[in-house]
């Protein structure tokens, strides 16, 4: 498998058969249907674009039937069709996004990260990013017109430091829409804060502060919202539990020994898969709703820093994971 | 760079006085106070193609005279070392611990020459390192950290001195420190007023796994590995590459293209045409001398790797551009030009018992 991925947060997303994952400037794909155990090399195809700005991170979006890709590079976000052929949207960064946190000298170069699929109470679908300036954005898909449109909305001033990861239980469940998911948005940053936003609609004023978790100086580097828990992995190999309104701590996992890079969430059970620049892969039984914790399963992959880790499969219960600078993904199959 | 030049020096017994000349022609260009801060300038990083253009600079800012595969095989050292340290450091706060410690080898190595007359210059690196990372956050940090590996990503390159001590296996791939740690398996619930419910430990595959398949080399990360006075390092037998997954061909650790050149264009050529001036060629004075760092076959096994190294091409205009032709202009090379060729001294293997 060639080119190799990048060593960037979560770089790895499963979307209609195919993973995906970035290779510096370069959003690369290729058909789990051709991998196999003898070694023979899959045909990883390197999307074409007139882009070619740094990625910063890779996320798969189902709506329904639908679905998209959304990559946060160094000049916004760019949203492709579910095949990688067609551009569908280019955002630019907001101008806000480069001038840096308000009232902070910038710390470094501007750009977009984190993506997620949420739908807000009145019933609009959007993509949520974020931005190296603390900025959270919503973009809103028009569903009569199949369309991204306008401008996007920002979020009230919340993070002071670049935002890493954006989730929803709605990107949780990949488009399975049910009604008890809500229009929760959780938003995290490089300083280690959460936020939870409930989102009414996606107009100006239209997101709400929930709750917080107020920063901890350990980056989140993924995270995942499943009925009532924020599920956040953190850099130092933490995997944390907190509740949806209140913010509080209930439950801390520790999964890696160091510097986790990505985690993904099982759309429909509640477990996660969490790899991480140590060789390690885990896949873990969250405790939620009474269950206890377990680990299903655990992995080194030899002298390999991982970058990224998705469920993927008929049934979304085989784990794909890639490391930085390897030319090769493994799949573990769930033995049923 | 710095550590195998002067180990180079002395193994071709070049004379004391030309060494010391070489070794503080090369540390005075490379720490001038001015090419540093427009270094320390917020910036984009530089590709690999650009950051070899100025190592050849500065290793030819002396009166010693590198044949390309020579520069070509000293940058790939470096790369790789470089790359070793960044992947097994286990805390982020080591950047700037590796950073501090090769500021200060090289303080030594100034020192113990006759003349001493570079060793200012490194005190006010090292103030100014500190004083720019050691305010940087985690998340900063880490940021950094992807940045530079982005910066090595593709650069597998088989170095026999860090197969012959454990640093990399017998495939090339660099040996990752162990990911086994009390933390890891352990899983705590808290009730809803914030006390502990429960605590549990579970079984993980690293906790099983031999702790000599992630030997870690005893040396600080940083030091110099290039001292012969050091006491070599024999790595425990490790079953290592039959774990590590399919076997590589061999091809896979040559050296590759430079993938991080700029793709942008417009504006090029008039850049490059500004590089070419400075690297205009002077002749170069009459106790020039030519130094052949290494043999045909040191770098690891077979022909990939005596293949030569990324272009050394400038490519398109990017928005680092006037500012690395600033930085350029600040490497004060004064009348020593940048000349190839003339015979050179034979070789001796950097790596003994290759």
């Amino acid at each position: 498998m060639k080119p190799s991925p990048s060593l960037i947060y979560n770089n790895l997303a499963s979307c209609a058969g195919s993973l995906l994952y970035a290779h510096i400037r370069q959003a690369c794909t290729f058909a789990l249907s051709g991998m196999s155990s003898s070694g023979v090399p899959v045909a990883v195809r390197k999307v074409e674009s007139q882009h070619s700005d740094v990625i910063h991170s890779v996320a798969a979006c189902h709506h329904n039937a639908a679905a998209f890709v959304v990559l946060a590079t160094d000049a916004g976000i760019q949203i492709w069709d579910k095949s990688m052929t067609h551009l569908l949207h280019v955002v630019p960064l907001p101008p806000a996004a480069a001038a840096g946190a308000p009232g902070l000298p910038p710390r470094h170069g501007a750009f977009a990260r984190g993506a997620a699929i949420n739908v807000a109470a009145d019933g609009t679908p959007h993509i949520a990013f974020g931005t190296s300036a603390g900025g959270v954005y919503l973009l809103e898909l028009n569903e009569t017109e199949g369309k991204f449109r306008g401008m996007p909305v920002a979020l009230p001033p919340h993070h002071t430091s670049p935002i890493t990861a954006i989730g929803s239980p709605y990107q949780s469940r990949q488009g399975k829409w049910s009604e008890d998911l809500g229009c929760y948005l959780a938003t995290c940053d490089e300083d280690g804060g959460i936020a939870v936003w409930e989102a009414g609609n996606t107009g100006p004023g239209g997101c709400t502060l929930v709750s917080s978790v107020p920063a901890t100086g350990v980056p989140v580097v993924a995270v995942a919202v499943r009925r009532d828990i924020v599920v956040a992995a953190r850099l130092d190999g933490a995997v944390q539990l907190y509740g949806l309104r209140d913010g509080k701590l209930r439950a801390d996992l520790g999964a890696h020994s160091r510097f986790i890079s990505g985690m993904d969430i099982h759309p429909t059970k509640d477990i996660i898969a969490t790899v991480s620049e140590d060789c390690s892969l885990g896949v873990w039984a969250l405790p939620i709703g009474g269950a206890k914790a377990d680990c299903l399963l655990s992995v080194c992959w030899m002298h390999a820093a991982l970058t990224g880790v998705a469920f993927c499969g008929p049934a979304g219960d085989d784990v794909a994971v890639v490391a930085y600078d390897t030319d090769e993904a493994h799949v573990y199959k769930w033995a049923s | 760079m710095t550590y195998i030049l002067e180990q180079r020096l002395k193994a071709q017994n070049i004379p004391a006085d030309k060494s010391c000349k070489v070794l503080n022609d090369v540390i005075r260009t490379m720490f001038d106070p001015g090419y540093v801060d427009k270094l320390f300038a917020p910036q984009d990083m530089y590709t690999v193609s650009q950051t070899r253009k100025i190592f050849d600079r500065l290793a030819h800012s002396s009166i010693m005279r590198l044949s390309e595969s020579s520069m070509d095989k000293l940058f790939d050292l470096m790369m790789m070392g470089v790359k070793y340290q960044l992947l097994c450091s286990t805390k982020l706060e080591q950047m700037m611990e590796v950073t501090l410690l090769h500021i200060a080898t090289v303080r030594s190595i100034v020192e113990s020459l006759p003349d001493k007359s570079s060793a200012p210059l490194l005190g006010a690196v090292e103030a100014l390192v500190t004083r720019t990372y050691s305010g940087m956050g985690l998340g900063q940090l880490h940021l950094l950290r992807q940045t530079l590996l982005r910066f090595f990503q593709d650069k597998r390159v088989k170095v026999s001195l860090f197969l012959q001590e454990g640093i990399q296996s017998s495939m090339g791939r660099i040996i990752l420190p162990s990911p086994h740690n009390a933390y890891v398996g352990t899983a705590t619930t808290y009730d809803m007023g914030g006390g502990l419910e429960s605590q549990n430990k579970f079984k993980v595959k690293s906790g099983s796994i031999d702790a000599q398949e992630f030997f870690v080399h005893p040396a600080p990360l940083g030091t110099n590995l290039y001292n012969k006075d050091r006491t070599k390092v024999a790595p425990p037998p490790r079953k290592g590459d039959a774990i590590t997954g399919p076997i590589k061909p061999e091809e896979e650790y040559k050296t590759t293209n430079d993938e991080y050149a700029d793709r942008r264009g417009g504006g090029g050529g008039t850049e490059f045409a500004y590089l070419s001036a400075l690297l205009n060629v002077k002749p170069p004075p009459a106790d020039n001398f030519k130094l052949n760092l290494f043999g045909d076959d040191d770098m690891g096994m077979g022909a990939a790797s005596s293949s030569k190294v990324a272009s050394m091409t400038f490519v398109g205009a990017g928005k680092n551009d006037k500012h690395l032709a600033g930085v350029m202009s600040d490497l004060s090379l004064g009348d020593k030009g940048a000349g190839k060729g003339g015979e050179g001294h034979d070789l001796l293997d950097l790596m003994d018992g290759a």
